[in-house]
């Protein structure tokens, strides 16, 4: 292969290689004021009486009650062997009551079966809503996108992702500052001011 | 009606021909498959079913005794004691951060003594137990740690190998302590690796540490002490990487091949039997359409001797128990342990090609 031939292709496998590494960088922040991306997926576990969420066909989170008042943080997480996303529980279970009801709480997971779910849920005292993604799809897409859990998801009341945090390891302060940026991020929503504006954090870059 | 007729019978004869002809070729793949078997003597198998009060879908490695099989319960938030024939005899701890509290108890092993060491994850310390499970002592054992091992000769030591993937900083640190607790060294801080997974490691009579990356292409052996004593590729054709650079933006790269790689090979464990190291293969493959467990065999100068044995679940440490985690018949879970043993005088005198001889 001639000398041109070898750096012309050289320059060709470095055009390719930039451009899928920009495409993974770039898929994370891509997802700040888009829909929170779900297919349909299976809830049939029902024990903390799921009956507000449906997830629609086209692709866009819609809450029944129809009343649009309502922000979500949704918190997808593993419950195999890790305990990061353990150590944060009792903070998922104070949450629902830190926003004055305007936003709720919903945890996300998949795994084996939904006897091993419950029998885990049951064990680790989780009190907020928890829906079952049988099929795996929901976080392997979130996985795919360079979303690893455990990590919470904030969907403003249009249905539209304002922020994406990893686990803070039970740790109070970083718990704290999450409490205070949604509510910063939600209020300056509330207040008119763009989105494009509002600082957003992502604590789980890659 | 005579052209159907005909038809009909053609196609009967075709279909016959094809399954016996899929027969046979079966056969004839599956008599050159290694299996367990062929290698290994199996000693003894128990059989323990999970239920509704006591499932069994969520334990690490269990401990095996001449009296009874001990499991941590990992989501359940305590330890099991069985007896040999499945019933359930003792079982310890319960959530929580107390004395005698369990967190995600990932793994125990038994010392020389008899006493029984619970990896306490949650609470990042190692709890004493007797047989019976009464609690005796805690060790601080600082971080999510993955593996415990002893050391041995005397004094008593323990080997606490962790860090879990899950936890920042990711990498290996390996932590040796007293049995009454202290740390006595740290070594083998990998902080630039491959960080997307958890490690492996085994001990050796001799007190040689084994470290894996569950991604990884090298093991590590470090002596008792911390000093690198060598290093050997695992590169069996068994195996199915894809590469993740090392370096400030591995995270980044591992994404990427992740997102490109829907098969790939996960080092599940890692253990020594009769002067070897076996190397536990999980296939990660959503299709689940070839075997899920393969096994390695290297000798520790890291020469492969014979790769791709076919085994129904892990083959750990612990005297070399093979174990089964199988959710069937019941939802909750039953495992299958069975001893064995290597057999040595069985293994092919040389070493075998690796995947880059194969090249």
């Amino acid at each position: 292969m001639s000398s041109f031939r070898r750096s012309f292709l050289a320059i060709l496998l470095g055009f390719v290689a930039w451009g899928a590494l920009s495409g993974l960088r770039r898929s994370l922040p891509a997802l700040i004021g888009r829909p929170l991306i779900s297919r349909e997926f299976d809830w049939r576990l029902n024990k903390h009486k799921l009956t507000f969420l449906q997830l629609g066909s086209n692709s866009t989170v819609t809450v029944p009650d129809g009343d649009g008042q309502h922000s979500y943080i949704f918190i997808f997480f593993n419950y195999g062997d890790c305990y990061a996303g353990q150590a944060d529980f009792p903070f998922w279970n104070q949450l629902p009551s830190k926003f004055d009801g305007t936003v709720k709480i919903i945890g996300i997971t998949s795994g084996a079966s939904p006897e091993k779910l419950r029998y885990f849920l049951d064990k680790a005292d989780v009190r907020i809503p928890i829906l079952y993604d049988s099929t795996d799809q929901v976080i392997s897409e979130l996985y795919f996108r360079g979303v690893r859990t455990p990590a919470r998801i904030l969907v403003d009341r249009t249905g539209a992702i304002r922020s994406i945090d990893g686990a803070d390891y039970g740790q109070d302060s970083s718990q704290t500052a999450y409490i205070e940026r949604v509510k910063r991020v939600l209020g300056a929503l509330e207040s008119g001011r763009k989105a494009s504006g509002v600082q957003i954090s992502i604590a789980q870059e890659f | 009606m005579q052209q159907a007729n005909l038809l009909f019978r053609q196609a009967t004869r075709a279909v016959l021909f094809s399954a016996l002809a899929a027969g046979v070729a079966g056969a004839q793949a599956s008599k050159n498959v290694p299996v367990l078997s062929d290698y290994f003597a199996i000693l003894d198998t128990l059989h323990f079913l999970g239920t509704a009060t006591v499932p069994l879908f969520s334990v690490a490695d269990p401990v095996l005794t001449k009296t009874n099989a001990y499991f941590a319960d990992y989501l359940g938030h305590r330890v099991l004691a069985f007896d040999r024939h499945g019933k359930l005899i003792h079982s310890y701890g319960a959530r929580g951060s107390g004395t005698t509290n369990l967190q995600l108890p990932y793994g125990m092993l038994q010392t020389r003594g008899g006493e029984l060491i619970v990896n306490d994850r949650g609470n990042q310390r190692l709890q004493v137990l007797d047989t019976a499970l009464s609690f005796k002592r805690t060790i601080a054992a600082t971080g999510q740690n993955e593996q415990i091992h002893v050391l041995s000769g005397a004094p008593s030591r323990l080997v606490v190998q962790g860090v879990t993937a899950c936890q920042q900083p990711m990498g290996c640190v390996i932590t040796t302590l007293s049995e009454s607790g202290g740390a006595l060294q740290v070594f083998g801080a990998i902080p630039n690796d491959i960080v997307q997974f958890t490690w492996r490691s085994a001990v050796n009579p001799s007190n040689e540490l084994l470290v894996v990356n569950m991604i990884g292409s090298h093991a590590t052996i470090y002596a008792d002490g911390g000093r690198i004593l060598r290093t050997f590729d695992l590169k069996s054709p068994s195996m199915i990487h894809f590469r993740s650079e090392p370096g400030p933006d591995s995270n980044s790269s591992f994404l990427l091949q992740r997102l490109k790689t829907e098969r790939f090979t996960k080092i599940q464990r890692i253990s020594y039997d009769a002067g070897h190291i076996l190397v536990q293969l999980e296939i990660v493959n959503p299709r689940h359409d070839e075997p899920r467990f393969l096994l390695d065999i290297y000798d520790e100068n890291g020469c492969l001797r014979v790769s791709g044995i076919r085994s129904d679940g892990l083959v750990t440490r612990n005297g070399a128990i093979e174990y089964l985690i199988s959710r069937n018949p019941n939802a909750f879970g039953s495992i299958v342990t069975r001893q064995i043993h290597l057999l040595v005088e069985r293994l092919p005198p040389t070493c075998a090609k690796t995947a880059d001889d194969s090249k």
